[in-house]
């Protein structure tokens, strides 16, 4: 199913913060585990994922190493506990949106 | 894919980034084209495929532009500048009252000298100098040993520059920014185990002994020393070394402070440490300073001295060095102990700003720099303080920018200068970098010609 871009950039953050509470993960891995996860709702360009993450990095919500995997040295991100608290927040901020949207939507029904 | 990458990078204005972000976009890139082709895609289709899922590259890169460019500590300059004009406002003070017996004109110049040093540092790009930092400790070190030579007649310099560099040039300050070279050989000795950290154990120990024992400076020798023993501790607990923590710390500790310390117990005990230690012992655990005209003198004019304004004391004629190792205590004989306090409070907060600065380095060789860089200044600050109120024995140190000591003052800025430089590329360099020595080949072409 398309979406409207505009829908998902906002919650972009949120999102790859999410993914990496799970677990450490790399630019590739982050991309291949929303397509999954979303069931091919969110279809992330590399190109707008990097920026993100270098964002994040810049601002100490996630912290970058560097880890040989399957003979490949890789750039794994990992979530800081600023990072975790940003989620949190973010996660908050979402619920009461979505909550919302959804008693404006079943107006009338 | 070449095409995406160059459109990438040629946005990101900082050329240093470039490698960095190309080298991530191409794994990524790798990664896709393989997946792809595992989905039966032939290579050149694959690579099309990958190259068309990463997006537009000129928005990527402007994006990335955003993020990844070069920034300047306006804290630290502002903070400098402050204390630079309040230093100059003072020295010109010192001046004026003297009428203009003094030369004044030096220390005005190394203000301004310093501040073109501090530039110079911050755009130097510090990842490159650690490169050659064996090579830099080195010279270093046979600079001052060459200077050293000539110290005690200084009319036998070869030449007359040399005689004038060292007229101008303390081995003491120029030895302290032996401690920003330290922490790049540090860096080189990353993850080569406890031969590593012999190593730099060794090149922290040379310096130290050749301070103590050959220039006689115990001051430089304490800072050094300190700063020193703080970033190797700092190297083990990062785990540069992969070596046992807590029993390489401890040992590191117990040899170069614990058996001194305990040693030195001892001696005082047992009455068997030279006279000029136990002096100095005394003169620690009584708060009085080590007993002598000068340190008599520092403590009247202390003792003296009101909240603000000035004491009956004519500081500038009674106490020597006034102006340069014991300026905090004409200042406070002159204007107040409140104006002293200040003077400390601001310099300390200068070096707060720098040391939050390093600490909060991405870049591990640009942090080390960095800690090492404001340990030096608070060491200085802190035994110039202990000495001041009489609870360390006299030795030779100075007050960060507030001393008029042309050498020191030069070195304090460019020490800064380092600092500056290290936040310039906050941004922009990852969690490691290349340290190594530049491989130079030389290629020999012959160009044999057939003889018929």
């Amino acid at each position: 199913m398309g979406i409207d871009k505009s829908l998902v950039s906002g919650s972009m953050t949120m999102l790859i913060l999410k993914l990496l509470s799970e677990k450490d993960m790399y630019g590739y891995e982050m991309i291949d585990t929303l397509r999954e996860k979303s069931q091919n709702v969110f279809e992330l360009k590399a190109g707008t994922l990097y920026p993100i993450l270098h964002s994040l990095e810049e601002n100490d919500l996630v912290t970058v190493y560097e880890q040989e995997t399957l003979g490949k040295t890789r750039k794994y991100y990992s979530i800081t506990d600023l990072g975790k608290k940003k989620l949190s927040e973010k996660a908050e901020e979402w619920d009461t949106y979505q909550k919302a949207i959804c008693e404006v939507m079943a107006l009338g029904v | 894919m070449e095409k995406y990458l160059t459109t990438v990078t040629d946005q990101l204005r900082c050329k240093e980034v470039r490698p960095y972000v190309e080298k991530e976009l191409r794994d990524h890139i790798e990664d896709q084209i393989e997946y792809n082709v595992s989905k039966g895609m032939k290579q050149d289709d694959a690579e099309k495929a990958a190259v068309k899922d990463m997006g537009d590259p000129v928005e990527t890169g402007v994006l990335l532009d955003k993020i990844h460019r070069t920034k300047m500590a306006w804290e630290v300059i502002v903070f400098t500048a402050i204390i630079t004009i309040a230093a100059i406002l003072l020295h010109s003070n010192i001046w004026m009252e003297r009428k203009y017996s003094i030369e004044f004109d030096d220390g005005a110049g190394a203000y301004i000298f310093g501040f073109a040093i501090m530039l110079l540092f911050y755009y130097i790009d510090y990842t490159f100098v650690a490169r050659f930092s064996k090579i830099i400790a080195v010279f270093l070190m046979a600079v001052c040993f060459y200077l050293r030579m000539f110290d005690d007649n200084r009319y036998s310099f070869p030449c007359p520059m040399f005689a004038l560099f060292r007229s101008v040039v303390l081995i003491d300050s120029l030895m302290l920014m032996y401690i920003p070279v330290f922490a790049c050989i540090l860096y080189k000795y990353r993850n080569t185990g406890v031969k590593g950290l012999i190593k730099s154990v060794l090149w922290m120990v040379v310096p130290t002994w050749y301070m103590l024992y050959r220039v006689g400076t115990f001051g430089t020798c304490l800072t050094l020393f300190f700063s020193m023993l703080v970033l190797i501790s700092m190297a083990i607990y990062k785990g540069w070394f992969k070596v046992n923590k807590r029993v390489s710390i401890s040992v590191l500790l117990g040899t170069f402070v614990g058996i001194p310390l305990v040693s030195t117990a001892i001696g005082y005990l047992t009455d068997t440490l030279p006279e000029y230690k136990r002096i100095w012992i005394n003169a620690i655990f009584s708060s009085t300073g080590k007993a002598d005209t000068t340190a008599d003198t520092i403590r009247d004019l202390l003792c003296a001295s009101k909240l603000t304004g000035k004491t009956a004391m004519n500081a500038a004629k009674i106490l020597p060095d006034f102006d340069s190792d014991y300026v905090l205590a004409y200042i406070s004989s002159e204007f107040g102990w409140s104006v002293g306090l200040l003077v400390i409070c601001v310099v300390l907060f200068l070096l707060s700003i720098m040391l939050r600065i390093s600490l909060k380095q991405k870049n591990q060789l640009g942090m080390m720099i960095g800690v090492g860089v404001s340990m030096v200044l608070v060491c200085n600050v802190v035994l110039n303080v202990l000495i001041i109120i009489g609870a360390f024995p006299r030795m030779s140190t100075f007050f960060p920018l507030i001393s008029l000591s042309e050498s020191n003052i030069i070195v304090t800025y460019a020490l800064i200068g380092i600092v500056l430089s290290i936040y310039k590329y906050k941004s922009i360099y990852p969690k490691f970098v290349n340290a190594t020595f530049p491989k130079v080949s030389i290629e020999f072409k012959f160009n044999i010609k057939e003889q018929n």
